[in-house]
């Protein structure tokens, strides 16, 4: 059989309309696409994957992973990795591991409920490539605290920092609002946005610094994962010019996913991956910027959605506040680290004289805003926050962009609550949706009034001294009684 | 130039080793000009418009049979449509009707 037929069979031909269920119980209708096609099954995922291809193809991926893995442990490199890179690591691995769960999660419930058998076949099969990368992530987490003297923790021991610490909910409330979407929305802002566009800072322009710096597993990993991420985005692409090409009446919609995904993973990459280029690594091959410009700007912009132009596609709504960020972005966030850096597991380290001779070499004005505040730094400020942040209630990062001494809160009423944005594209995403991100329990602002630093202490599970106790355990009365839905 | 995309560059950035020199030297041979980038653990490969991989060339630099379907081991990043994607070629372009060159000899 070819393997176009075969392809058709593992796809159109495993699909049929249910007659014994309605259409409701089928696909619940929170569940079910806005979008529209005239049918369905005509859409091709250009990858057209079988399933002995894609499990051939991904034990090899894993044994050069492991092989990798097992080098580095036999011959010591894991123990050489440079001791700033391993930092990078606690702070990334903590939000990756879990973000590619989330992922997983989302994508079984895309492969359940998109509306087009190819799209089910292909978000499966993203499904398992998403599991394949957290149980990656963990794999690496074990090598350091096995190989490298560094005291690295295993995911299950700094879970209290990935649901409770500041520097994480952002990280968190991405992928829980990714997850719960529209399933064409999902494709568009995992597939489309998140993959094409951002993650190769993410799985490309890390790794090339994690090579830099010794840590050869972590480039072979994220090299690895990067190759799976070339199937999404090709089903990301397919989707979204199906979709315009088809039904004019999708157009409004696949704008705003692009313009809600774009400033969210703008937000969310800028505070998340930005340190991990421009501050941790000793060595850093490319700043965030430069990435931003080579796989944002110009894959993305200029090409991608400048393609999709021709079926009325506009360029992202924030895409102008975006780059204006660029310049302070990693270093206002850098800054909000060191000054929480009593309760975060991680190193967050003063800038070295090389450091800064880099950052300004890379970001012209970062001497006139931010060269006092390193100054006060070397001459013995402390620089301690005397209280958690106050957070943005859409990206959940602190309202402290562009930087500090400009940060933008914007205030929005709506049923009797007020609550605060860091940015004009974090605002309009919640007037848009206001009844899903309206709040909910929200660690930071919880924190925010009386609580003590024992208290802190206690809620992120860690020692006075910061050391990570390990497990979930939260403080007396810190989860309100709530009633549990009978649905569920 | 392909008039559909503000900037018409296509191109995908390998994982180094054997098979990354391979492709790289089956598309010099084609496309002279293209820019290669080594970057720690990779090589970035650019050109103007479109790409074409031709599995029989690629063969010839690795000196064994290869599979175009393994291209996706070595592929981490790409800018460009996956236009065509088989046994023969896998091409890369602006133009997403793009069906690719004529049989290599």
């Amino acid at each position: 059989m070819k393997p176009a037929e075969q392809y058709q069979r593992l796809t159109h031909s495993l699909h049929w309309d249910p007659t014994y269920v309605s259409e409701d119980a089928y696909i619940p209708e929170e569940w079910r696409t806005a979008c529209t096609m005239p049918d369905w099954k005509k859409f091709n995922d250009p990858f057209q994957i079988l399933f002995e291809d894609y499990v051939r193809i991904q034990a090899e991926k894993e044994d050069k992973f492991h092989a990798v893995r097992d080098a580095g442990a036999r011959f010591g490199h894991i123990g050489r990795v440079d001791p700033r890179w391993v930092e990078a690591m606690k702070s990334f691995n903590t939000a990756l591991t879990y973000s590619e769960y989330y992922n997983y999660r989302g994508h079984v419930r895309v492969a359940r409920f998109a509306p087009a058998p190819a799209i089910r076949i292909a978000s499966m099969v993203q499904a398992m490539d998403e599991r394949r990368h957290a149980e990656e992530a963990i794999y690496q987490a074990r090598d350091y605290v096995k190989h490298h003297k560094s005291g690295f923790l295993l995911p299950r021991d700094r879970i209290a920092f990935f649901e409770r610490h500041w520097y994480f909910q952002g990280d968190r409330s991405f992928f829980e609002d990714l997850i719960t979407t529209d399933p064409i929305e999902a494709i568009i802002g995992t597939n489309l946005v998140f993959e094409t566009a951002f993650t190769n800072l993410l799985f490309i322009a890390a790794p090339a610094a994690g090579v830099a710096n010794g840590d050869f597993g972590f480039g072979q990993a994220h090299m690895t994962i990067q190759s799976d991420e070339t199937r999404h985005m090709a089903l990301g692409q397919a989707v979204a010019r199906a979709m315009l090409q088809n039904d004019d009446t999708n157009l409004e919609l696949i704008q705003d996913w692009v313009d809600k995904w774009f400033w969210r993973c703008h937000r969310l990459l800028l505070a998340v991956v930005g340190p991990v280029l421009d501050y941790f690594p000793k060595v850093k091959p490319i700043s965030y910027r430069e990435a931003f410009q080579r796989y944002v700007v110009e894959d993305f912009i200029q090409g991608y959605v400048s393609e999709l132009s021709q079926f009325g596609l506009k360029p992202p709504r924030h895409l102008d506040q975006a780059l204006a960020e660029l310049e302070h972005g990693s270093h206002t966030i850098w800054r909000d680290l060191y000054a929480s850096r009593n309760s975060l597991w991680f190193d967050v380290h003063q800038p070295t004289a090389e450091d800064i001779e880099w950052l300004n070499e890379k970001y012209p004005s970062f001497d006139a805003v931010h060269g006092d505040y390193w100054r006060a730094v070397a001459d013995g400020a402390d620089m301690q926050a005397d209280s958690l942040p106050m957070v943005c209630d859409i990206c959940h990062f602190p309202c402290t962009f562009p930087e500090p001494k400009t940060a933008v809160a914007l205030p929005v009423d709506y049923e009797g609550d007020r609550y605060w944005f860091c940015s004009e594209g974090c605002k309009w995403i919640f007037e848009r949706e206001a009844s899903k991100y309206k709040r909910t329990i929200e660690p930071s602002a919880l924190l925010l009034g009386d609580k003590d630093p024992t208290w802190i202490a206690q809620f992120l599970n860690i020692s006075p001294d910061g050391t990570p106790l390990g497990g979930t355990a939260a403080p007396e009365g810190y989860f309100p009684a709530m009633p549990v839905p009978a649905t569920i | 130039m392909s008039t559909k995309v503000q900037r018409s560059v296509v191109g995908i950035e390998l994982m180094a080793g054997e098979e990354c020199d391979a492709i790289v030297s089956a598309v010099l041979d084609d496309i002279p000009h293209a820019s290669v980038v080594h970057v720690p653990g990779m090589v970035q490969l650019d050109v103007p418009d479109r790409l074409v991989i031709h599995a029989s060339a690629v063969e010839n630099y690795l000196g064994r049979e290869w599979d175009t379907r393994d291209l996706n081991q070595v592929v981490s990043a790409y800018r460009g449509y996956f236009t065509r994607w088989d046994q023969e070629q896998v091409v890369l372009s602006w133009d997403a009707d793009d069906q690719g060159d004529e049989p290599h000899v």
